[in-house]
């Protein structure tokens, strides 16, 4: 008994004579924490008051508001033609700040606008094939609240690295979600030959047993000296890494969900085939791994203005000057947020979620070996060196003739990195087991965080950085990486930093009611970054997981097709990123 | 021995109680009031409604004589289509004067084209300006034109468009007929690209020689004309309805769209000059 009495005692003296730090965490929920959140909240309420105003037969939301009317953002076609559109596929992150803020505040109405949206959504604009009616060609007319193509009267399926929300998909409408992503292989991958394109038809029927085919020999081939021999003969069906990487996370969600290894395996044999065709001795990876065949008439082809694929490899055609590495698959300055951005963090997500381990080790020699050769630090910059992916430097290189990758004249030159890169290193990073093989990468994003003007995250492991507390940095990647550094290491100086760069957000981007990218530029994308980022240092703040919030995958949503021109008299076929959500307040 | 190890854990553990309750200036930190309710009314303020810009812009007519221009420049108004590819002084738009009269003259090598829409026959030379008489949706556009006899005439088109998308334009052609054509070229529907229709009138005209033109449009018969002054008086050319299509100057309801550019432009694989002046735009009665 008295022993017994000893112990009790002791534990009490043990529980009040240590700090309270030590025994918990014990983060305040400061003032300025709140300002975050309110800014957040505004921002949602905005959305959701003047995106249903518009049309209040419909719960879709469009997917930009002009900042100083609430009006939807609009499509201007040829004929002057304005169509306000909703594309579910440009929606995601809101989607997921929507369950965000739910998590964070504790009330469900935000969910449920999300779940609503979804519901009408999925109910609706699903094919009788099984696509949704989204993605880079088609939304739905807030208007008319019909299918609007803008790729012809017909456009096809096509998801770049839009990574949808599949874990609130599968509870709005769990049937419609399987259906579609068993579809969304159907459409483009074609099992018989195992080409791959972009483009998804809605006349392909659907196929209940998609993933029925035994899977095949590898496409990529070595020639004797090791290098991958990239085949040159798809008929015009180019198998861009960013829908595979949506390809791979559909397979990969539904054998997780359905307990169905089989389309899981599919995704495996298609990633691999961009791992094949990385360059074995710098480890750049590729943006595709096959070229078309010429299917076009030699004069057509003769017209260097003329880019369709039809007429072969495009950048052997403009490009020809450096021999046989010009190859579209080759190209390591154009198209690299995919390659080594949205693919790498949906590798390592699948590593994470669905035990695919060697994904990890395929990141790592993907982006050491792309930082390796093409990272460089310039006035105090990072930056990036334009090259092939055997190291061939492409810089200063005045490009002779118009052709798809730009017109003549053009001088290839260093261009900015990103901050997005920021979360496929550190991810990468945390993701590998062993310390030696963290230690050239962790070097590297030591080097470009420090750059990028947070300080310095230290040795590795980052357990005693000397962080600049005072930055000045603006940008949602930079918030996503030290929150989740923070989360890794618990070391406070990564949180405070956090908070700074979260305060810079509402202070640079919040205006009117909105988070916008810039002060004067006058729309507010639903597909932006930065709430998502700011909620999740939120969360961590009041002590929720991370695994228990939303999770960014990508930012990548777009429409492509015909439009009028910003001067308003010649026909254009362009992306609404470089034509609407670049207008001011001023235009 | 026990006794005293127990009488001393008790001391002890009255003596750490009684230290925390007697610190004086402990500065006690709270989490914010808000942060479990921030959706209360004393938490959160909805933002104010936006200050309301009416998304309809100003209508305006255009009267573009040219005689305020400068000499030897583009006119002011006026925007002339050029890319990365084209030559330094492959098109060109200047102002020239003669017996006082201030007009332009208008130079393309026709060597290249704008990108898009792709295996199209896109023009290389594109001149324009615009007005707004998009609450009307009727109105009254006047243009002169002549081709050199001194110098390469080019082929030319010139009339009233909707953004990309020709409404009603002559065309003068290397014979120097006179064509009327309605709707096209509008590409966004690839492959299946709708050109337009072409109306022959019958007439030529003259190198050397001005030549006036008037357009009319109303949205609300569905009617176009286009006009050639003839002895001090307007012959109509061509008369007709709108080229409507889901496709060319009409929503998929097939509402017509009205006009808001005047265009010229000269063709791509020609080269030559032509001149034009007086461009004037102005509502319909």
């Amino acid at each position: 008994m008295k022993k017994i009495m000893i112990l009790i005692l002791c534990s009490l003296i043990m529980l009040y004579s240590i700090p309270k730090s030590y025994a918990q965490t014990n983060i305040i929920y400061a003032e300025s924490d709140y300002d975050r959140l309110h800014a957040v909240i505004q921002h949602v309420e905005n959305v959701l008051k003047y995106g249903h105003e518009y049309n209040e037969e419909t719960k879709l939301l469009p997917d930009a508001i002009n900042t100083l009317t609430g009006e939807p953002a609009k499509w201007t076609f040829p004929n002057r033609a304005q169509v306000p559109y909703a594309n579910l596929a440009n929606q995601q992150n809101f989607f997921r700040t929507l369950v965000a803020l739910s998590n964070v505040t504790g009330d469900t109405k935000y969910k449920d606008e999300a779940v609503d949206i979804l519901s009408e959504f999925m109910e609706n604009y699903q094919s009788p094939n099984g696509l949704f009616e989204w993605g880079g060609h088609r939304a739905i007319n807030l208007d008319t609240l019909d299918v609007q193509s803008f790729e012809g009267p017909n456009g096809p399926h096509e998801l770049k690295n839009m990574m949808p929300y599949y874990e609130l998909m599968l509870e709005v409408n769990e049937e419609a979600t399987l259906k579609f992503m068993r579809q969304l292989w159907t459409a483009h991958f074609y099992f018989e030959t195992t080409d791959m394109n972009r483009h998804g038809s809605y006349s392909t029927a659907y196929d209940v047993n998609v993933f029925g085919q035994t899977i095949p020999d590898d496409v990529i081939q070595m020639d004797q000296q090791g290098n991958p021999i990239i085949p040159a003969d798809s008929p015009g069906l180019l198998p861009f890494v960013n829908s595979a990487t949506d390809l791979a996370y559909a397979a990969f969600t539904l054998s997780d969900y359905t307990f169905d290894p089989i389309p899981a395996d599919w995704a495996k044999y298609l990633m691999r085939q961009y791992n094949l065709a990385s360059n074995p001795i710098t480890g750049m990876t590729v943006y595709q791994f096959k070229s078309t065949q010429v299917t076009k008439t030699p004069a057509e082809c003769a017209v260097p203005s003329y880019t369709n694929s039809g007429c072969g490899d495009r950048v052997a055609r403009q490009f020809r000057d450096f021999g046989p590495i010009a190859r579209e698959s080759n190209v390591a300055w154009k198209n690299t947020q995919a390659v080594y951005v949205d693919n790498i963090l949906m590798l390592l997500e699948a590593a994470d979620k669905y035990g695919v381990e060697h994904f990890v080790d395929w990141a790592r020699d993907y982006i050491e070996g792309y930082l390796e050769y093409a990272y460089i630090r310039i006035d105090g910059r990072n930056k990036i060196i334009p090259m092939f992916i055997d190291g061939t430097v492409t810089y200063g290189y005045i490009v002779p003739e118009v052709g798809y990758f730009g017109p003549s004249k053009m001088r290839l030159d260093y261009v900015d990195m990103p901050t997005t890169y920021l979360l496929p290193i550190l991810r990468t990073i945390l993701q590998t087991k062993e310390d030696e093989d963290r230690i050239k990468l962790w070097g590297y994003f030591r080097d470009i965080v420090y750059t990028f003007g947070l300080g310095d995250i230290g040795e590795l492991g980052g357990a005693s950085p000397n962080l600049d507390l005072d930055t000045s940095i603006d940008d949602p990647f930079a918030l996503m990486a030290m929150v989740e550094l923070y989360d890794y290491t618990k070391n406070e100086s990564y949180l405070n930093v956090a908070r700074t760069i979260g305060n810079n957000i509402v202070n640079e981007k919040f205006h009117r009611g909105f988070f916008v990218q810039d002060e004067i530029m006058l729309y507010s994308r639903l597909d932006q970054p930065d709430t998502l980022a700011l909620l999740t240092l939120d969360a961590v703040i009041r002590d929720i997981p991370l695994s228990n919030m939303p999770f960014y995958l990508a930012d990548s949503g777009y429409i492509h097709g015909y439009l009028l021109s910003d001067d308003g008299v010649v026909e254009d076929r362009n992306y609404s990123q470089n034509i609407i959500y670049t207008k001011t307040i001023y235009d | 021995m026990k006794k005293y190890s127990l009488l001393l854990l008790i001391l002890l553990m009255i003596g750490l109680i009684g230290c925390k309750k007697s610190e004086p200036t402990e500065i006690i930190l709270e989490d914010y009031a808000c942060k479990d309710t921030p959706l209360a009314p004393g938490c959160y303020i909805p933002s104010d409604d936006l200050n309301f810009i009416s998304p309809i812009p100003d209508e305006y007519e255009i009267s573009e004589t040219f005689e305020t221009d400068r000499l030897g420049q583009m006119p002011r108004n006026w925007l002339l289509y050029r890319n990365e590819e084209y030559a330094t002084d492959g098109v060109k738009a200047l102002v020239v004067e003669a017996d006082d009269n201030r007009y332009v003259e208008l130079y393309s090598d026709g060597k290249k084209a704008p990108m898009y829409p792709q295996s199209a026959p896109t023009p290389t030379f594109i001149f324009t300006t615009k007005f707004n008489l998009d609450q009307d949706r009727k109105g009254v556009a006047y243009a002169r034109l002549m081709l050199p006899e001194d110098q390469k005439a080019n082929e030319i088109s010139l009339g009233v468009s909707t953004g990309a998308v020709n409404t009603i334009a002559i065309v003068i052609n290397s014979t120097l007929a006179i064509q009327v054509k309605t709707g096209g070229p509008f590409f966004y529907h690839s492959g299946t690209g709708d050109g337009g229709e072409i109306f022959t009138t019958g007439y030529t005209i003259e190198k050397g020689v001005w030549y006036s033109f008037k357009y009319e449009w109303d949205a609300s018969i569905n009617q176009v004309s286009v006009s050639m002054e003839v002895d001090d008086e307007f012959i109509i050319l061509h008369q007709g309805s709108f080229h409507v299509s889901n496709r060319v100057n009409a929503l998929s309801d097939g509402m017509i769209l009205v006009p808001n550019v005047f265009k010229i432009t000269m063709p791509q694989n020609r080269d030559g000059y032509a001149y034009i002046d007086d461009i004037i735009v102005t509502r319909k009665e």
